[in-house]
């Protein structure tokens, strides 16, 4: 049965209107529920600052996150939990793609009928410890696969954005802008993406893909502080940031 | 849930009598765990002798890596084939103790550890060597060596009752019946339920999440039109084909 969220049903007078986008939303809520992994796509962005020296890549560099990491936004929502002995994370602003169904090998040109949805999300890292295992080869995964490291938001069917690429990243910490970014200077875009990641591993219904982030702005939020995102006049989310307990139960 | 049973009797001694009426349920108890999984965490390093044969210094903390669910080869009745992607010739054999949670998991003292084990297999961690040489030294994830599709052969799900003691199997694996790898799982450094604690305190596990426990020594290429045989003496075994990956698109 098909639940239809009272917000929508409140905004659209006409039944017959309401159903259509009430029913797109909610399909699309749930293709996260069936979620199986997060795919990382690092270094995506062009940066807009003169001195960073980062080489032109010739393809993604991917990374995993579990789906554990998932933190989804909403009024009951925790918190982005920061582990001890951290004091601090380093926030990324990302456009999700939630793909609709099972995808391997597609070509670039029918890539984007597997895209079911986007969502905005923030992929958390700790630099400490990624630095630590750059440099001595290591995976990357301690900074970036711990619980609440991928906040993210609700999921807006495909539908409510026609040109992916004319978006408007925007994030805040304690109210002061912090990273602002377009859409259009992402290096690979969606299609590709899922090109060349289906070719490596199939995408299942569900699976998110994190699109990168405009690295200029990227930069630590300490616990206590409180962060506020989104894509300009479609999503808005927030999160505070905490000292994460421990706690175990049987 | 038949086949599940004539499966593990074909490929192994007969279960003692006293638990041949409960294991019908049991086993397909714990295959159905492995259904449920959100991810495998592979331990990198985990025995001395394996980590020395690749040049790598002995961790003091567990080195930990991904795998998605999308990389699992489930064995069956039918032999699964490893695919090798262009334009790789060949893929790196690692056997391990595979251990599956069996309930949700989070911050468990060692003490409770074993609580939370539904299960074991045997699987292989299926590494691309040459292209984690290369993640290695230019400061990479290890994603495209570690996570394409079919690099996670598994057998068939073991119920915990039939392992009275972790730390004492054999694990062994031959190519083209040739013997390439045999360790005891009492060479691993970092031993189960430290594995669950550490790894519960840095992320959630599920019920299903696989945990593969490292590899002995005697890692290396197992070529396209070679086969792979497997096994925890006396408990399990599996078979594996390599071939070629073939590109196959269905919009």
């Amino acid at each position: 049965k098909l639940f239809v969220s009272p917000k929508l049903r409140k905004k659209n007078q006409s039944s017959t209107v309401a159903t259509l986008p009430a029913m797109a939303a909610a399909a699309a809520q749930r293709l996260l529920a069936s979620s199986t992994k997060i795919v990382g796509a690092g270094r995506n962005y062009i940066s807009h600052a003169k001195d960073l020296g980062n080489p032109v890549l010739k393809e993604p560099v991917l990374f995993l996150k579990p789906t554990s990491s998932f933190l989804h936004a909403g009024p009951t929502a925790g918190p982005i939990e920061v582990p001890e002995p951290l004091e601090s994370l380093h926030h990324e602003v990302e456009l999700a793609v939630v793909i609709s169904r099972r995808a391997r090998d597609v070509p670039e040109a029918s890539a984007m009928d597997f895209v079911g949805g986007y969502a905005l999300a923030l992929d958390m890292s700790s630099n400490d410890l990624q630095s630590a295992s750059k440099s001595a080869g290591l995976p990357w995964t301690l900074g970036k696969v711990q619980d609440t490291f991928t906040p993210i938001s609700a999921v807006v069917p495909k539908s409510a954005i026609a040109n992916p690429y004319d978006l408007e990243l925007w994030l805040k910490v304690d109210g002061e802008l912090r990273q602002k970014g377009l859409t259009s200077d992402m290096i690979f875009k969606i299609p590709f993406l899922i090109s060349y990641i289906s070719s490596i591993m199939t995408l299942m219904e569900g699976d998110v893909i994190l699109t990168g982030t405009p690295p200029d702005g990227v930069g630590p939020v300490r616990v206590g502080q409180k962060i506020n995102a989104g894509i300009t006049d479609l999503i808005d989310v927030e999160f505070d940031v905490e000292r994460r307990k421990r706690s175990f139960s049987y | 849930m038949l086949l599940v049973v004539y499966h593990l009797q074909s490929r192994s001694r007969p279960i003692p009598s006293s638990q041949v009426a409960a294991l019908p349920a049991m086993a397909a108890a714990a295959q159905r765990l492995l259904a449920a999984s959100t991810k495998i965490v592979g331990v990198g390093r985990n025995y001395v002798a394996h980590a020395k044969e690749l040049g790598n210094p002995v961790p003091k903390e567990p080195v930990l890596f991904l795998k998605p669910t999308s990389s699992f080869l489930h064995a069956g009745v039918a032999t699964a084939a490893v695919e090798v992607p262009e334009p790789l010739e060949s893929l790196h054999h690692e056997v391990e103790l595979a251990v599956v949670i069996s309930r949700r998991a989070r911050d468990v003292p060692e003490a409770s550890a074993m609580d939370f084990v539904g299960g074991y297999a045997l699987a292989l961690d299926m590494t691309a060597r040459d292209l984690q040489s290369v993640a290695k030294s230019t400061g990479l994830p290890w994603t495209l060596a570690k996570a394409q599709d079919t690099f996670t052969p598994i057998s068939a799900v073991v119920p915990k009752s039939a392992v009275p003691n972790p730390d004492d199997l054999e694990l062994w694996l031959k190519v083209d019946d040739e013997l390439r790898q045999k360790g005891p799982t009492s060479d691993m450094i970092f031993k189960v339920p430290f594995l669950i604690s550490y790894i519960s305190s840095i992320m959630t596990l599920m019920e299903g999440d696989v945990i593969l426990t490292g590899t002995p020594e005697g890692v290396g290429p197992v070529r396209i039109g070679q086969k792979i045989k497997a096994g925890i003496t006396g408990l399990i075994e599996a078979e594996f084909d390599v071939q070629r990956r073939s590109r196959t698109f269905s919009p």
